[in-house]
């Protein structure tokens, strides 16, 4: 589904080099790595934002990113927020056709989010705004669908919901998920493998065993006195 | 249901105009009795004020949009200083010297200052991706233009100072058809290009990586944007001199009102709320009896407005 091979990512220098790694449809990956590390470039890539700078980078089928920490514009309902999204597949008054539509109420139904559509999206919770961001990717119909940082400034009841969402997207509809997350200890219990950025730059990913995921998780950081407790 | 409340409220604003428009007409000496007077002299007036207000609201909104700021408007992008270059520049040159005729010396030179300065926003707008930086851009050229027109003002003798003067404090009297037909053309030909742009200026306001993300392309949001707001300005500046503060305040008081921040709405009720703070001021104006300059008496207006709305309830902010 996803292959890179000698990957070299950067702006107008390489950040990350030398990159290999390979994620299978369905998986559900936590991408970890300090502040800076190259998380966010490294999923901008994939999602076709940024240019590689060398190497071969494979990603079969459309790939969408959702952003971390949009602004919640007051004006707007849920679903004129989700709706924005499909911004090529619309006239110009917005109006989406039908097959955008049957997608988008598709998307808002798999979030469980359609009691909160005709809601001010500046009046719903952080959580219940991050479910509407997650939306906005489903809608795209994508196979793979990146998260940047999507528990960032949540407290930890919607951290763990946001968490079990992307878990069970990816275990009910084959969608691959890759979704960056400082909330390592959570994380790791929510995804199949964890992708790791470590502080010497190279790129490590995990198998499906818990051990190995936190053994990967903790080579990202220089500190080893990160605790996974059971 | 939404759509019967929009078009009530459509209806309302529509109906306040129709009624300042007669109010602003029928005050004055003569009162209704002098057609003469009413149509050649007020009619134009209150169609200039009209004009003027529903323009500056469709650029201001416009610019709160591809800035993300809610005090963005053609004052702060430096499109008004660069006119007032321009008018300084005609005024205390050519028409000191007797070469120009004052009225269209000014207006011609306001206008060609504001296309120079828009032009130069244009050019950066296509280079500069970060709305942030291109609004820093704005503000730093209205300095160097203001900082440039102070040294001209300051080395000019009383009769082109007072010539300059005249057009800075801002007025909506004196134009004739012809200066009211390139009003009504640029504000048509702006707010097209607005609604045309409608969904990328409310998707851009979400930021540029999720705009882009979603498939829009935030470079030609903006370029669109500012062309609108430009051509507009223009016109705006040459023939009433560079208006503040409706820009601003017009399409808050719009998004307020309508409970929303689409701008397929927010662009046409823009143009009632413009045009009927601007039809205000004169009104005031006219009452007052006395010359008040016409950006004073909408700032006057416009801030006890932007307050209300500020410290009113405690949902007052455009972003969350």
């Amino acid at each position: 589904m996803i292959k890179a091979r000698n990957l070299s990512i950067g702006y107008d220098a390489p950040l990350l080099e030398h990159v290999d790694f390979e994620i299978h449809e369905g998986e559900c990956i936590m991408l970890c790595g300090a502040n800076g590390s190259g998380k966010s470039t490294l999923l901008k890539t994939i999602a076709g934002m940024s240019k590689p700078l060398g190497g071969d980078l494979t990603v079969a089928g459309e790939s969408v990113m959702v952003p971390t920490h949009i602004p919640k514009v007051k004006g707007f309902t849920l679903r004129d927020f989700i709706k924005m999204s499909c911004f090529s597949f619309s006239d110009w008054t917005g109006r989406l056709g039908k097959e955008a539509e049957r997608n988008m109420n598709e998307a808002i139904g798999l979030m469980g989010i359609g009691a909160l559509t005709s809601k001010d999206i500046s009046t719903l919770s952080d959580g219940e705004f991050q479910k509407g961001c997650i939306a906005t990717a489903l809608v795209r119909k994508a196979n793979v669908i990146m998260l940047d940082e999507p528990t960032a400034f949540l407290d930890v009841e919607n951290r763990i919901m946001v968490l079990e969402t992307i878990r069970n997207i990816s275990s009910g509809s084959g969608t691959t998920v890759i979704f960056s997350s400082h909330d390592l200890h959570e994380g790791v219990k929510f995804c199949d493998k964890a992708l790791s950025i470590g502080f010497d730059g190279k790129v490590r990913i995990s198998s499906n065993e818990m051990a190995d995921k936190i053994e990967t998780v903790k080579s990202g950081f220089r500190n080893k006195n990160i605790i996974f407790e059971d | 249901m939404a759509k019967k409340h929009d078009i009530f409220l459509f209806a309302g604003g529509i109906a306040i105009l129709i009624v300042l428009t007669i109010l602003d007409i029928s005050i004055g000496e003569a009162g209704m009795g002098d057609a003469a007077v009413i149509w050649k002299l007020r009619f134009p007036r209150a169609l200039t004020a009209i004009l003027a207000g529903a323009s500056m609201a469709v650029a201001g909104a416009q610019m709160q949009s591809i800035f993300r700021n809610p005090l963005a408007d053609p004052h702060i992008m430096g499109i008004s200083a660069g006119a007032g270059l321009g008018a300084a520049i005609i005024s205390i040159s050519l028409i000191g010297m007797g070469i120009f005729p004052a009225e269209l010396g000014i207006a011609s030179g306001a206008f060609a200052g504001a296309a120079i300065t828009s032009l130069l926003i244009i050019t950066a707008a296509s280079k500069i991706h970060s709305g942030s930086t291109l609004l820093i851009f704005g503000v730093m050229i209205g300095f160097i233009f203001s900082a440039i027109t102070s040294i001209i003002e300051y080395s000019s003798n009383e009769e082109s100072l007072k010539i300059f003067y005249n057009w800075s404090a801002g007025s909506f009297t004196g134009n004739g058809i012809d200066n009211l037909l390139v009003l009504a053309s640029a504000l048509a030909l702006g707010t097209f290009i607005a609604l045309a742009n409608n969904k990328g200026l409310d998707i851009i306001m979400f930021g540029d990586e999720y705009a882009n993300m979603s498939g829009a392309d935030t470079r030609k949001i903006r370029l669109y944007a500012m062309l609108s707001s430009c051509i507009i300005t223009g016109a705006v500046t040459a023939f009433c001199g560079p208006l503040g503060f409706v820009g601003i305040v017009s399409p808050h008081i719009s998004r307020k009102i309508l409970g929303k921040s689409a701008n397929l709405s927010v662009l046409p009720f823009s143009i009632i709320t413009g045009g009927t703070i601007a039809l205000l001021a004169d009104v005031i104006s006219q009452i007052a009896r006395i010359p008040l300059p016409v950006g004073s008496t909408i700032a006057l207006i416009g801030i006890p407005i932007i307050l209300a709305i500020l410290f009113k309830g405690r949902d007052n902010s455009l972003v969350q």
